[in-house]
């Protein structure tokens, strides 16, 4: 039951160890890949030696088809690929929800049970690397990316700081880059240290200390607390899920970084968004890149209407929900995001009209949202609801400022690739205008760019222009936003309740209890307070004193970084006093 | 937080700029945000061929590039002064691994470093810094442990001892009171990570005259008093809950060997650690019914998929059994007919609505809520029959 997770003396010692050979052998990569597969295959073992056969045969598998795929195009092929991954994950991750559900079906209408009554082990991060596995296989069939060496794909999929928790690194984005062997000059220690330190804090002291002293007793019991204390729990597992979340992510980010390697973003302040499909921009994206990339778009995306795009929302996001657990719960927390999604839609459509002007209008908002984008890296690919718009605006003749720098932004994490693969398939997007096309086709760098980049950067112009009709003085922007924000993080906050209960009961208590449990203070003290403004309060430091502290922590001389550091951890530690690190909450999924 | 890594990712963004981005159009609109401000000069960057790998890494103006050697310098002092300054925290994490070659390697490392460490003081500045943040020191001297050898003495040798010298001479608990609505009957769910799914059950389950709390403590037992001290903690219960009843799940982590105080150590499944466990519980037993005056249902550890771990659980249950037995107000409550299936393990069982639902976590040991549910049915009835309490009414639906 134990596994090695990053905040523990196992994978302190693990990953010195490896990090050291790692750059031993950087400049031989023959050693090199089979040692960092060793190691990944080690790493994943800790807790379950079988587990590794589990990856090994995927990783055989899916590099057969892809190489098959790649000899003689057969759709057979691809599907077989496709359903071998789903399988995987369908019989280690849903068959007990199936076997239950159709045998309580069953039950109901008075037949026995028809399906053996399993319970599946669930190997730890089996959804991430299957997805991982499914993105490398379909791109392959796409020609986005050509089939890699097998030690190639197989390090790829194990890596050790993506295996467990993400995020969903793409093959296009990874393999590239061994290519050639990491810089050993070039190792950005700094970038690593803050991310690896700031994840360490978001994680232990205020996602923990939120579970703790709020969250876990509200939820498990809801019935013995007050409105005002179940209300202050539902913002505390908003910021609590963030911090575990996006600490695990930035962990991992930062480890890669030290070893020479770039992870695509996954967070990106999704609390500062406007709208859902904003938030979906922001939050977890490389889950939400790769729902668009596989799900979205070949259901059809934007293209088939609006009732269709509607349905095409919903299902996608069902399925991210389903994605998170075979529960109920998640379901629901699926389909309440697809239903604001369309609706958001929906309405924009209604404002759509009237409201042109204003998609021409603000050149600043692009640069703002590729702020973000070019923050995160790939977020210009991630927020695949961006695409919704694309359908729209992109004849309004307004490409040309965006394009660019969402290409920019996705030149940051993405590898070069075969520029033939972009210009290939570009055109195979419907709804790119010749210029966005001929932008896009000229401007990208990495042969990401298959026009849905371009489609993204104009939607996303309009998509946030058409939403705020009220946009047309200062003022009115700041609190029509501030005010769009507010109501995005409620709706947020709402699914959440279903996110975080056990089951649908209790999501429906927490509700019930949240207006008739009365006012007292109960479990919300000052600390309680304080880790949820820290938390939410963290999206408003300017990007630039983060620079600032990075470059002033350059400037120290080796000795006092150390003790910087060693001073900041122990500080932390402190703080939390002797207790165990809760386990993160992603490992379940 | 993310700010930070917006940051990080900011300065990232600067030297990947002129990886393959050709020169910006409306340059100056991007400068107009604070994220762009803080990359000056990015538009003046040559364009490399877009097929150029990252190498830039040390382009002008990037921050934090090193060598790999330096980074690698940084990443081990770093630890390696901190694992200097936390010794007592490594000792403290080693004695709660489960044990095996890890366990053994981390206390072979972290034991013989606190015995250098502690005298040189090095272990002052985390303290000074706890106790500023309002941390007590964790007590290393064991009480379970202590008084279990004490018991061992007044018991004498062999199972089954006769009631020991160290008990109350109260023959028989204290009557029960009647609880009411306005003056519910207190109750601590308490144990290790068993209590996680069953004390919220049994809270949200309880009629109204009973007003539960849960303690959960997580990978803890009887065996690793060095880890997590059972005895001072539930010395701490009565004093800061005052329970009438509890209701204690523990046991789950202590298939593994007991090392005594003075070194030796008694294999998991031997004859001397059955008794010695037997010991444990009775100190914990009588600390907790308080000479009779609070009544505690000591729960049955459920059967494990694991047959090795299902023997060991059949043995300690036995050793709770037979310590309840001796301590006037306690009851060992039996749910294996409740949790198994005729009493082998499963992971589905019947409710008694007839429907089938998944009792059992993925691990085989943990109780799902559903599980929580048929395991809370029979502790409830116990107490609503000692405390003469008005049928349980079950407050959720399926």
């Amino acid at each position: 039951m134990r596994r090695v997770v990053f905040p523990t003396i196992e994978f302190a010692a693990f990953f010195l160890a490896v990090m050291a050979v790692s750059w031993w052998l950087m400049p031989r990569p023959r050693l090199w890949k089979p040692f960092m597969l060793a190691a990944s295959y080690v790493f994943y073992g800790y807790t379950d030696p079988r587990f590794v056969l589990l990856l090994v045969a995927s990783t055989l598998v899916n590099q057969a088809a892809a190489c098959a795929i790649a000899r003689r195009r057969d759709r057979r092929i691809l599907i077989i690929a496709i359903v071998a991954d789903l399988g995987l994950l369908g019989w280690f991750k849903y068959y007990g929800f199936f076997a239950l559900s159709v045998d309580r079906m069953l039950d109901d209408i008075g037949l026995g049970a028809p399906l053996p009554l399993l319970q599946v082990a669930l190997p730890v991060g089996i959804s991430f690397f299957t997805f991982q596995a499914l993105s490398y296989v379909i791109d392959v069939w796409r020609g986005d990316t050509r089939p890699a060496k097998l030690i190639d794909f197989a390090v790829y999929e194990a890596f050790f700081p993506h295996l467990v928790a993400g995020p969903i690194v793409r093959a296009r984005e990874f393999i590239p880059q061994l290519a050639s062997p990491r810089d050993r000059s070039a190792v950005p220690a700094t970038r690593a240290v803050f991310l690896i330190c700031g994840g360490l804090v978001k994680k232990v002291v205020l996602a923990d200390l939120l579970a703790r002293r709020l969250v876990d007793p509200v939820f498990d019991s809801p019935g013995q607390h007050s409105s005002v204390e179940v209300l202050v729990a539902i913002y505390a597992y908003a910021v609590q899920i963030y911090c575990d979340f996006s600490a695990y992510s930035d962990i991992a980010i930062g480890v890669a970084l030290l070893l020479g390697f770039r992870f695509p973003d996954n967070f990106d302040r999704p609390y500062a968004a406007t709208s859902l499909r904003e938030f979906w921009r922001r939050w977890h994206l490389t889950l939400s890149r790769w729902l668009r990339d596989y799900v979205y778009i070949p259901l059809g995306g934007a293209r088939r209407g609006p009732r269709r795009t509607q349905l095409n929302l919903m299902i996608t996001m069902v399925l991210g929900g389903l994605w998170h657990g075979a529960a109920w719960t998640f379901v629901c927390w699926g389909a309440v995001h697809g239903a604001g999604l369309a609706a958001e839609r929906s309405l924009a459509h209604r404002h759509g009209a009237r409201d042109t002007g204003e998609a021409s209008r603000g050149p600043w908002r692009p640069s703002r949202h590729s702020h973000g984008a070019r923050d995160t890296g790939e977020a210009s690919r991630g927020p695949w609801p961006v695409r919704l718009r694309g359908r729209h605006r992109p004849r309004r003749g307004e490409p040309a400022i965006p394009v660019p720098t969402e290409v920019t932004a996705v030149g940051l994490v993405a590898i070069p690739a075969p520029r033939s693969v972009g210009e290939e398939r570009a055109p195979a997007s419907p709804p790119v205008t010749a210029p966005a096309l001929a932008a896009v086709v000229a401007r990208e760098p990495a042969g990401t760019g298959r026009g849905d980049v371009a489609v993204d950067a104009v939607g996303s112009t309009s998509a946030l222009a058409v939403g705020r009709p009220a946009a047309h003085s200062p003022e009115a922007t700041a609190t029509g936003r501030w005010l769009r924000r507010i109501v995005t993080f409620h709706v947020v906050c709402g699914a959440w309740v279903l996110f975080r209960s056990p089951d649908l009961a209790t999501a429906g208590e927490i509700m019930r209890r949240l207006v008739t449990g009365g006012f007292a203070i109960g479990l919300v003290t000052p600390t309680v307070v304080a880790a949820i403004v820290v938390g939410l309060g963290l999206a408003a430091v300017p990007a630039r004193w983060w620079t600032a502290a990075q470059v002033a922590f350059d400037r120290l001389t080796l000795p006092v970084q150390v003790l910087g550091v060693v001073g900041f951890l122990l500080a932390m530690y402190s703080f939390v006093g002797q207790q165990d690190v809760a386990p993160f909450i992603y490992f379940r999924f | 937080m993310q700010t930070m890594r917006m940051g990080v990712a900011g300065s990232w963004s600067v030297e990947t700029q002129a990886d393959g981005a050709p020169a910006r159009p409306g340059g100056d609109l991007a400068t107009t945000t604070d994220a762009h401000a803080a990359r000056p000069g990015q538009d003046t960057r040559p364009v490399p061929s877009p097929r150029t790998p990252p190498a830039d890494d040390r382009s002008p103006g990037h921050a934090g590039v090193v060598s790999a050697r330096r980074a690698f310098a940084l990443v081990t002092l770093s630890l390696g002064v901190l694992a200097l300054l936390r010794t007592p925290a490594a000792v403290h994490a080693g004695e709660g691994m489960p044990p095996g070659r890890t366990r053994d390697t981390v206390l072979a490392v972290a034991r013989p470093l606190d015995r250098v460490t502690r005298p040189l003081g090095l272990d002052r500045p985390g303290e000074r810094l706890a106790a500023l943040f309002g941390h007590d020191r964790a007590d290393s001297h064991s009480e379970l442990a202590t008084a279990a050898s004490r018991e061992a003495s007044a018991t004498g040798s062999g199972p089954g001892g006769t009631i020991s010298g160290g008990a109350p001479t109260a023959p028989a608990p204290v009557p029960p009171r009647i609880p009411t609505a306005g003056d519910p009957l207190r109750v601590l769910v308490t144990g290790d990570s068993l209590t996680e799914s069953l004390g919220p059950r049994i809270v949200n389950t309880a009629p109204r005259t009973v007003r539960a709390t849960t303690d959960t403590r997580f990978g803890t037992g009887l065996v690793r008093p060095d880890f997590f001290d059972w005895a001072s903690h539930a010395h701490d219960q009565l004093d800061q809950e005052d329970p009438e009843a509890v209701v204690v799940a523990l046991g789950a982590n202590d298939g593994q060997g007991i090392t005594l105080p003075a070194g030796a150590v008694l294999p998991a499944g031997s004859a001397g650690w059955l008794d010695e466990y037997r010991r444990r519980a009775l100190v914990l037993l009588r600390i907790w019914t308080d000479g009779g005056t609070r009544r505690v249902y000591w729960t049955s550890l459920p059967p494990a998929r694991s047959d090795r771990l299902d023997g060991f659980f059949r043995q300690l249950n036995g050793a709770v059994a037979d310590a309840a037995r001796q301590v006037p107000g306690a009851r060992f409550l039996d749910l294996a007919p409740a949790l198994s299936d005729h009493g082998r393990y499963s992971d589905y069982l019947r409710d008694p609505a007839g429907h089938t639902v998944q009792a059992r976590t993925r691990d085989g040991v943990h109780l799902t809520l559903d599980g929580a549910r048929l395991a809370a049915a029979p502790i409830l009835a116990a107490l609503a029959a000692d405390f003469s309490l008005e049928s349980p009414i079950p407050r959720q639906a399926g």
